[in-house]
């Protein structure tokens, strides 16, 4: 009995959750031209997440299937996707990052709801883990039915699928409507995704490691990679279960999507070392030369002067159990000496983050990089998840050490890349990408077990100020200014750097020794203002657009307006956070996110580039 | 949110439910818990009354507020990690960890229950109160002669896919060996005692009396495998009222209770 309702259906799911995984994964990267896309690199996962957890927060009641509540969000993220990527799908790039946008936004939705329901949601977060166990047959029934569906509709599709590995304009003269196209083979990628992560979680990397393993093996043409990738992808997760379940190293079974992410995670990066002049796609949002019209420096005048009335009201005005109270900044009070680091430290960790972002995306020429995005705000929170998984309750210094031997690690492995290749920009942007859907399985896995002291890493990271004291504020200090002093000699490099590469060269810059050390002053404020602030605030990401959008072009008006504006939406996210529901703290990332991100994306969508 | 009393000059602040606990046990009503919510969602007894305030989370119970209030005390535990540096700024803390993975939490739970009383001023109630418990917990076994030595089990299904029970590193545990019942489930588990259960060990523990606590999922009516369990077909699982199993010496209390009820009316369970 064990056996007919226990294990076989296991074998089962796996192998047809993995041939579907890697359909669709063959599909995706056929239509978008990209070897590392798929279901959890493009945001789906995180839709069909957010939607379960949402459903059973706010419809307890509800009685549709799980199966169709997960695929709704899917949907709803694939098509948010889809949208921000819309002036510019020919370009792989920007829907990567489009999809990584989309999918951070439900991490920190669903984030927020961790930190506070986090008993009510353990099954979403165990399905949310990729876990295979004890699963009955449902899900194979889930699954097979829109696995032969989706397999006959792409066999049907196969001429104008292949088609598409020539540019648009060949395809289109072939009589081959590439929207169309398209479209048609993202949504089937999308449906067949969707039901499999609905019927077993999440289980990332089948869908790229399956047809990157089939091309290597040598077959080329997209016919034979339809039928041979989803073969290997029900051996690989089949073959990935058996591990899971065979593993005598973890007292608690890690779920089989952590297995994928451990193992696929390190080949995906891997894959990226040999993507030569892939076609990466145009130039995403170019940043170009600067604009010749730049409003009056009045306005960083005016924008300093604002900053500094948020600190002070950030200082005074507060609540305690008995209602709002303004204390003087002046009067000694008892409040203050708790105040006041937590806002200098957020404000400093802001105007570093943009800082940091503004480098990164003049060095790249892509307006949408940003070191969230380049993977070292990841590095640094895996260092102090693996730090966790061996010591919850470890002191703040130890916290620091772990997220900077994360942080460094990253910068390693960048550096590595960028000197072993050309030191393309989008391979780095892909690296990140990489690193921080390999730390999203991850950090799945830590949720899913069941243990109350996880919310602390949780808030740590989503950027709570809280254990911020007056040394560390002097340490971040000193390191802030430190590197404001370089920044100022980097000028030129900035000017120049995006205007592309050609072009520097021909203005005497060396690419390689400006771009490392840029990055490396980059990852030097990303480290230091992660440690205090936590890895997901999308500062980085939006205060140098915002900067660039009203105006300001030239490097260091850019800069200048971009560290005020990050300052001032960390201040403001940290006084919210402290006070919107005293005296429960929201942690001033995650506030940032979660204003800041939709807000983002709406600007993606509206600009061209 | 704002405060209708006054609050009592320096207070004791819990960042542990099971000390909460233990403060209402002796007859201290006013302090300052973190996650109240929580515990009055989690914990069904004892009940908080209103005059216990909520000061924040476990990980960050508000320092501002701390800081003005000017606690006696900061009762935490190493299950609920806290941040420790920035707490000993405002008041002593008192570290007592109940759940560490060693056996007999039962024991630290009783020694925390005294110590707290002591803290609190109310050393001669602890006594009475923990003198009443054993009287108790005598009572139940007593009523529970029947069932002496049985083997039984903690079975909670987390999700229709997800089953977990409790080892000796339990509270659980240790209330079943005081009203004389046996843990089927001798490995100590995690600090809180708990262990995954697979389905395979499932079917083998067929001979097991299993308390289920909280209503058992729905999807499970439908599924044949659980259906056809020993457990389930055999009528020896028992499900009880919703309990949090870890909190201190009243937990304990709570579910020797909940205990013996089911099992003294249970003439439909097979017993041999």
């Amino acid at each position: 009995m064990v056996v007919h309702y226990v294990t076989l259906p296991r074998i089962a799911a796996s192998m047809l959750a993995g041939a579907a995984l890697a359909l669709s994964g063959v599909i995706f990267q056929q239509v978008l031209r990209n070897p590392l896309v798929e279901a959890s690199t493009l945001g789906v996962s995180g839709g069909a997440g957010l939607a379960l957890k949402a459903a059973a927060l706010l419809f307890p009641s509800l009685t549709w299937p799980p199966a169709m509540v997960a695929s709704l969000g899917a949907a709803v993220a694939m098509l948010l996707t889809l949208g921000l990527a819309s002036r510019d799908v020919a370009s792989p790039v920007r829907l990567i990052l489009a999809g990584l946008v989309v999918g951070l936004f439900c991490g920190v939705v669903s984030s927020v709801l961790a930190l506070f329901f986090h008993e009510q949601l353990r099954s979403v977060f165990l399905w949310n883990a990729g876990s295979l166990v004890n699963l009955g047959w449902d899900a194979s029934a889930n699954i097979a039915p829109t696995l032969t569906v989706c397999a006959l509709l792409s066999v049907c599709m196969i001429r104008p699928l292949e088609l598409l590995d020539l540019d648009d304009h060949g395809a289109r003269s072939l009589g081959v409507s590439v929207v169309h196209v398209r479209l048609a083979g993202l949504l089937l990628a999308v449906v067949l995704a969707s039901v499999t992560i609905a019927s077993v979680g999440v289980i990332g990397f089948i869908g790229i490691a399956a047809p990157a393993i089939v091309r290597l093996g040598g077959i080329r043409r997209f016919r034979s990679r339809l039928i041979a990738a989803p073969l290997l992808g029900a051996s690989l997760l089949w073959f990935a279960d058996q591990i899971t379940q065979a593993n005598p190293l973890f007292p608690n079974k890690l779920p089989t999507g952590v297995i994928t992410a451990i193992l696929g995670g390190p080949l995906m990066l891997w894959m990226l070392q040999g993507l030569r002049g892939a076609r990466m796609g145009g130039a995403g949002q170019h940043i170009g030369a600067s604009a010749r019209f730049e409003p009056p420096r009045l306005s960083i005048a005016v924008s300093a002067c604002a900053l500094t009335l948020l600190i002070w009201t950030s200082l005074s005005l507060g609540r305690n159990l008995d209602g709002w109270i303004w204390h003087g900044v002046l009067d000694v009070n008892a409040v203050l000496e708790w105040r006041w680091p937590r806002v200098i430290a957020a404000g400093l960790a802001g105007a570093m983050l943009a800082t940091a972002g503004v480098m990164i995306q003049r060095v790249t020429g892509n307006a949408i990089a940003s070191p969230e995005i380049l993977g070292i705000s990841s590095g640094a929170a895996m260092g102090v998840a693996i730090l966790f998984l061996f010591d919850p309750a470890a002191a703040h210094v130890v916290k620091v050490a772990a997220a900077s031997g994360g942080a460094f690690v990253v910068l390693a492995f960048t550096f590595a890349l960028m000197r072993h290749a050309s030191g393309s920009p989008e391979r780095m942007v892909l690296t990140g990408v990489a690193l921080a859907t390999v730390f999203g399985a991850f950090l799945s896995a830590i949720t899913a077990r069941f243990d109350p002291r996880i919310v602390g890493l949780l808030s740590w990271l989503a950027g709570s100020t809280y254990s911020v004291t007056a040394n560390d504020v002097v340490v971040l200090a000193l390191v802030a200014l430190g590197l404001a002093a370089i920044v100022p000699f980097t000028m030129r490099w900035l000017e120049i750097l995006p205007l592309g590469e050609v072009t520097a060269r021909e203005l005497g810059v060396d690419l390689r020794r400006s771009r490392l050390m840029l990055l490396l002053i980059s990852a030097l404020l990303t480290g230091a203002a992660v440690l205090t602030i936590g890895p997901l605030s999308f500062v980085g990401l939006m205060a140098p657009h915002l900067a660039r959008m009203a105006g300001f072009r030239s490097p260091f008006v850019q800069l200048t307006m971009s560290a005020i504006l990050g300052a001032f939406i960390m201040v403001a996210a940290d006084w919210l956070g402290r006070n919107l529901l005293f005296p429960h703290q929201i942690p001033a990332g995650m506030l940032a996110a979660l204003v800041g991100t939709p807000y983002f994306m709406y600007l993606m969508s509206r600009r061209p580039g | 949110m704002g405060a209708a009393f006054a609050i009592t000059s320096n207070p004791l602040i819990a960042l542990d439910f099971a000390h909460a606990q233990s403060l209402l046990a002796v007859g201290v009503k006013d302090f300052g818990l973190a996650e109240r919510w929580r515990y009055q969602r989690l914990v069904q007894e004892p009940q908080l009354p209103e005059s216990v305030f909520d000061i924040g989370t476990f990980t960050e119970p508000n320092l501002e507020l701390l800081a003005e209030i000017k606690p006696l005390a900061i009762l935490h535990s190493k299950e609920w990690p806290t941040d420790t540096a920035q707490l000993r700024r405002i008041a002593p803390l008192v570290e007592m960890s109940i759940y560490t993975g060693a056996p007999a939490p039962l024991d630290r739970a009783r020694q925390a229950l005294l110590r707290i009383a002591e803290i609190a001023g109310e050393g001669r109630r602890a006594s009475d109160y923990l003198a009443g418990f054993d009287e108790r917990m005598r009572t139940f076994r007593d009523r529970l002669r029947l069932f002496e030595g049985k083997r039984v089990m903690v079975l909670w299904a987390a999700t229709p896919r997800d089953f977990w029970t409790l080892g000796s590193a339990s509270l659980v545990h240790d209330v079943l060996d005081r009203v004389g019942l046996g843990n089927a489930i001798t490995e100590p588990g995690d600090i809180w005692g708990w262990l995954p259960v697979t389905m395979h060990e499932l079917a083998r523990l067929d001979d097991v009396i299993a308390f289920h606590f909280g209503p058992i999922p729905n999807a499970l009516d439908s599924n044949p495998f659980w259906q056809n369990l020993g457990l389930v077909r055999w009528r020896r699982l028992v499900v009880l009222p919703s309990s949090w199993l870890f909190g201190g010496v009243p937990e304990a209390e709570r579910m020797a209770r909940l205990l013996t009820h089911a099992l003294e009316g249970s003439d439909h369970l097979s017993i041999n």
